[in-house]
């Protein structure tokens, strides 16, 4: 599903490059739960947003399904993240001006999904999460392990093929972190594949395959 | 998906109450600005143009150059019209005539009216309804009157009109033969009392002589018909008719057709509007709604960090570009919209006020389609004006940067909000300089010494009576103790108008120098009354018989620039009469100050047309008690209608008084519109600096360097905003005085006066915020962050 090949990021600081990512070569088969390891500044977000195409490589070949990412334009790579992809943010990041319902509503919208099949799928999935109650809610009136669910109940709306998640748990109790890892243990048993950033090994154990970057290395171990 | 984008920005707007506040009140100024001067403007250009023949109708005016400038005649000579008919087969149909002052009355009643003796056509060519009567046929009869509702009304109460017998100067019988409606208030044509033409021969005048040009000429021309095509064939034929008649060679008037419907704004006409004004109204509209635009721009550019997470997560949810900048152009058009009601409610409260400085009777038709969907186009632009820079801007956002949270707004959005404060305030100071400046030329137009004393003269056209009664009339009035004076002249001294050009001469003439002068008729005593001086000689006086036959007064710069020494006792010859310099008196301005001085006869006439009486302030409201007795005295059947000479003097700048009146306006709205701006973006400001003022205060600063911190760089900007403005003030109130003779210099006072009132407006603005900011607890502060 995702081939990286010799992707590289680095950023210009005056005359210096300063290297995020270095030639990181890395397979993606479909139904995976990934995991990606690795302390402060070593790279996993940047790794996350080239993978979900909010940041684009400065060298190296993407390819995500048949797609070749590096040689798309904008307007295209919008369209096939808005089209497979949902993200999960460690700061939830819900629109603070819309409520529950609102919010999950929003990516349909902008895929022109018509009203009625919008109500149904917003309704199925508010039931799925069992946060039917708290549809009409702002975000400001939910508690973190509350935004963290329907941030991911708003990636998974679109019914994308792949979620990234990037230290989801990382604001929450650790009783509510663990909620969230069984929800997405269980999404993946329905065959979404997971790619998540994280520091915590307990949430690591959740998944099939853990992938070590360090120094923007990719590496066998920590 | 719309209904989306609403809801969030009425959360917004509900959320950030102060900030929208700002956006809406502003925009509500701007708008309601622009839909009260859309309604003057709409007034002034619907004048005349509802007459049915309003396209194809058109006033035959001529030009004349004189040395000392062009001259406009609006009027023509009787026989023209209809010879022009016969010979120019373009021409439909004509209409002429003239309009005169008279007593009418009926039984007891009786009123001056304005009378306009027209051709029987004038009901066919101008759209002037009957509710009764034959339009076709009520001006066949010499002595048949048609006379509008409101006349009607006036001396017959409920009685029916038609048939009724008016009486002309207690003489002449006028049947109604007919009831117009109501003249409409945009009309430029405003006589409610039309008698046939031929009357005239009552008055002893022949209309089939080439004499005298005091008849207002209209041509109905044939439908698609080139005017000035039709025009050069007029040029001709009156050009040839004129060698005909004099016997000269060259036909000194240039002829020309003003169409009917654009006959209000052409500025010939008493009352009229100009198309200067409406330009000038119109700029004044739009600078303040831009105003209030940029002040939309330059606050909703400052916050949009607040709303760049937004427009990251909607960007990750798959919103395009294209997504968001409709979503925040909506956002604007609500805005705008929520603006234009309170503009509307803004406009039904101003309106009153407004009316009384246009002088109109104008209201908010909101059941017009037309003039609904003008504000709402309105809107919609102004939504979309202040929306767009925001809304490219704000979709541009990266969604990683934005989501990271390391989002700050960039330099170049700093850099284009200064700009445009400067923008405002060059435009706030701009006005400021033009409204102080119009000020000072007109103080100085209303105070100049014009070689006449203009004050507590009252004047008044004799009638009947009075007139033929004139010498028993005045010496009467100057029984009372408070008439200090009483003179008369054909011609008002605050508009003197006629000329000789070639028909007179002076002793000892080069016989190849031409001079044109002015002149006007008075009577004994002018000189006096008016308080003019005699520079040598002395003026008209009963005592010297002789003075009337061959007396002449003249003034100082016909002596000066016909180059006469010694002139008491030299000859002057005019119209073939000869006479010789008895005075000569000081120049005075006999036009408006638009115009130079002019060298002037003053002929001895008993053609008593306005008498001037000279009052003695202290005793003023008895005075006017007693002439208004005296006058009855004289004229039983006459109403008295008078007015004071500076009044007439001041009607010449209406124009310029009414613009005054809305650059006062304009310039307070500007100021208060900007700073409104100017107290938002502070207000933002010095919020997103809290945590940098908190730790600047805890290392020791003291609050005074702090406000310094943020009102520094603000007041650079009104200051570099004053030197933009200055020079373009300049060069426009230069421009706008141009017409005048006789003008202030705009000096650098008014310059200097407005940029510090603007700064000194712009820093209060500015320091409540900044105090406040100053004086908030450093550990709060940095506590929050």
């Amino acid at each position: 599903m995702i081939q990286l090949k010799d992707i590289t990021r680095f950023y210009k600081a005056g005359s210096v490059n300063t290297y995020v990512l270095r030639r990181i070569n890395l397979d993606i088969r479909e139904g995976e739960h990934i995991c990606i390891m690795g302390p402060s500044g070593a790279g996993k977000s940047t790794l996350l947003n080239i993978i979900g195409m909010l940041d684009e490589a400065s060298e190296g070949e993407y390819r995500f399904l048949d797609y070749d990412v590096h040689g798309l334009k904008e307007k295209q790579r919008s369209q096939l993240y808005k089209e497979f992809i949902g993200f999960v943010f460690q700061s939830y990041h819900l629109i603070d001006e819309l409520t529950v319902y609102e919010n999950l509503e929003t990516p349909l919208l902008y895929k022109k999904i018509k009203s009625s099949r919008r109500k149904s799928m917003v309704c199925d999935t508010l039931d799925r999460f069992q946060i039917v109650g708290k549809k009409d809610l702002f975000p400001s009136q939910l508690s973190g392990g509350q935004q963290q669910l329907v941030g991911i109940a708003r990636a998974i709306i679109a019914e994308p093929k792949l979620i990234l998640a990037d230290e989801p748990t990382g604001n929450l109790h650790s009783e509510e972190g663990k909620k969230i890892m069984e929800l997405f243990t269980r999404l993946n048993e329905e065959g979404v594949t997971i790619i998540q950033a994280t520091h915590s090994e307990q949430n690591a154990a959740y998944s099939k395959r853990i992938i070590y970057l360090r120094d923007g290395w990719l590496v066998d171990k920590l | 998906m719309l209904k989306n984008y609403f809801k969030i920005a009425l959360r917004n707007i509900a959320r950030n109450k102060g900030c929208s506040l700002i956006n809406i009140a502003g925009l509500a100024i701007g708008l309601a600005v622009c839909i009260l001067i859309m309604l003057w403007v709409q007034d002034e250009l619907s004048y005349d143009r509802w007459h049915h023949n309003a396209g194809n109708t058109y006033l035959m005016m001529s030009t004349q150059q004189l040395n000392t400038g062009e001259q406009v005649i609006t009027t023509q000579q009787a026989p023209l019209a209809p010879i022009l008919k016969d010979n120019i087969p373009e021409i439909m149909n004509y209409v002429r005539y003239f309009v005169y002052d008279m007593p009418i009355s009926y039984g007891e009643k009786s009123f001056n009216e304005q009378l306009c003796l027209a051709d029987s056509s004038y009901f066919s060519v101008f759209t002037f309804p009957l509710v009764e009567g034959d339009s076709l046929k009520a001006l066949v009869d010499p002595h048949s009157v048609v006379i509008t509702e409101q006349l009607a009304r006036k001396y017959f109460g409920e009685e029916e009109p038609l048939g009724k017998v008016l009486t002309l100067r207690d003489r002449v019988p006028l049947t109604v033969t007919g009831v117009m409606r109501n003249i409409p208030e945009n009309s430029s044509l405003q006589y409610e009392m039309v008698i046939p033409f031929a009357l005239l021969r009552e008055f002893g005048v022949d209309i089939n002589e080439w004499k005298g040009s005091d008849y207002y000429t209209y041509l109905l021309l044939k439908k698609d018909t080139d005017a000035a095509a039709v025009k050069e064939k007029i040029q001709n034929l009156s050009s040839s008719l004129y060698r005909e008649r004099t016997e000269k060679e060259v036909f000194p008037y240039i002829i020309s057709l003003v169409p009917l419907s654009t006959l209000h704004l052409q500025g010939y006409w008493y009352g009229g509007g100009s198309l200067q004004t409406v330009y000038i109204m119109l700029a004044v509209a739009v600078v303040i709604l831009v105003i209030a635009c940029m002040n939309f721009i330059n606050i909703s550019t400052a916050r949009s960090t607040i709303r760049a997470k937004e427009v990251g997560l909607r960007k990750v949810a798959g919103a395009h570009k294209g997504d968001l900048i409709l979503q925040f152009l909506s956002e604007a058009v609500l805005l705008a919209c929520l603006a234009l009601m309170l503009a509307l409610v803004l406009v039904e409260l101003a309106l009153p006020v407004f009316n009384e400085i246009a002088q109109k009777n104008l209201g908010l038709g909101l059941t017009d389609w037309k003039l609904l969907s003008y504000f709402l186009f309105l809107m919609v632009v102004t939504g979309i004006l202040s929306g767009a820079y925001t809304a490219f801007y704000i979709s541009r956002f990266q969604p990683v940067k934005v989501l990271k949270g390391v989002f700050k707004s960039g330099r170049g959005s700093m850099r284009f909000r200064r700009i445009l404060v400067v923008a405002q305030f060059t435009l706030s100071i701009g006005i400021t300089v033009c409204m102080l400046v119009l000020f000072r030329q007109i103080e100085y137009v209303k105070t100049k010494d014009l070689g006449y004393d203009k004050n507590n003269v009252l004047c008044f056209r004799p009638t009947g009576g009075v007139a033929e009664h004139y010498e028993a009339f005045k010496k009467e009035l100057l029984k009372d103790p408070g008439v200090l004076d009483v003179t008369s002249s054909v011609q008002n001294i605050v508009h003197v108008n006629s000329t000789i050009g070639n028909n007179w001469s002076w002793e000892g003439r080069d016989p190849s120098r031409k001079l044109e002068i002015h002149f006007d008729w008075v009577s004994y005593d002018y000189a006096k009354t008016m308080k003019m001086e005699i520079a040598e000689g002395r003026f008209y006086s009963p005592d010297f018989p002789s003075d009337t036959i061959d007396g002449l007064v003249v003034n100082e710069s016909l002596v000066r620039l016909a180059g006469i020494k010694d002139p008491i006792g030299k000859k002057i010859s005019y119209w073939g009469r000869d006479c010789r310099i008895i005075g000569v008196v000081n120049d005075f301005h006999l036009e408006p100050l638009y115009e130079t001085l002019k060298p002037m006869l003053l002929i001895y006439s008993s053609d008593h047309q306005v008498v001037y009486v000279r009052i003695n302030p202290d005793k003023l409201q008895a005075a006017l008690v007693y002439i208004k007795q005296v006058y009855k005295e004289f004229e039983p059947t006459g109403t008295f209608r008078a007015f004071f000479l500076n009044d007439a003097y001041d009607t010449y700048y209406m124009d310029e008084v009414r613009l005054l009146t809305v650059f006062k306006y304009a310039t307070g709205l500007t100021i208060f519109v900007s700073c409104l701006g100017l107290f938002g973006l502070v207000a933002y400001l010095a919020e997103q600096r809290t945590r940098e003022i908190g730790i600047r205060k805890v290392l020791g600063a003291s609050v005074a360097s702090i406000i310094r911190l943020l009102t520094k760089e603000f007041v650079l900007l009104v200051i570099t905003a004053n030197l933009v403005a200055w020079p373009l003030a300049y060069l426009l109130m230069n421009r706008l005085l141009e017409r005048y003779a006789y003008r202030i210099d705009i000096g650098v006072g008014g310059f200097i006066l407005s940029g510090l009132l603007i700064l000194t407006v712009a820093l209060v603005t500015i320091s409540y915020q900044a105090v406040r900011a100053a004086l908030t607890d450093p550990v709060k502060a940095l506590r929050h962050e």
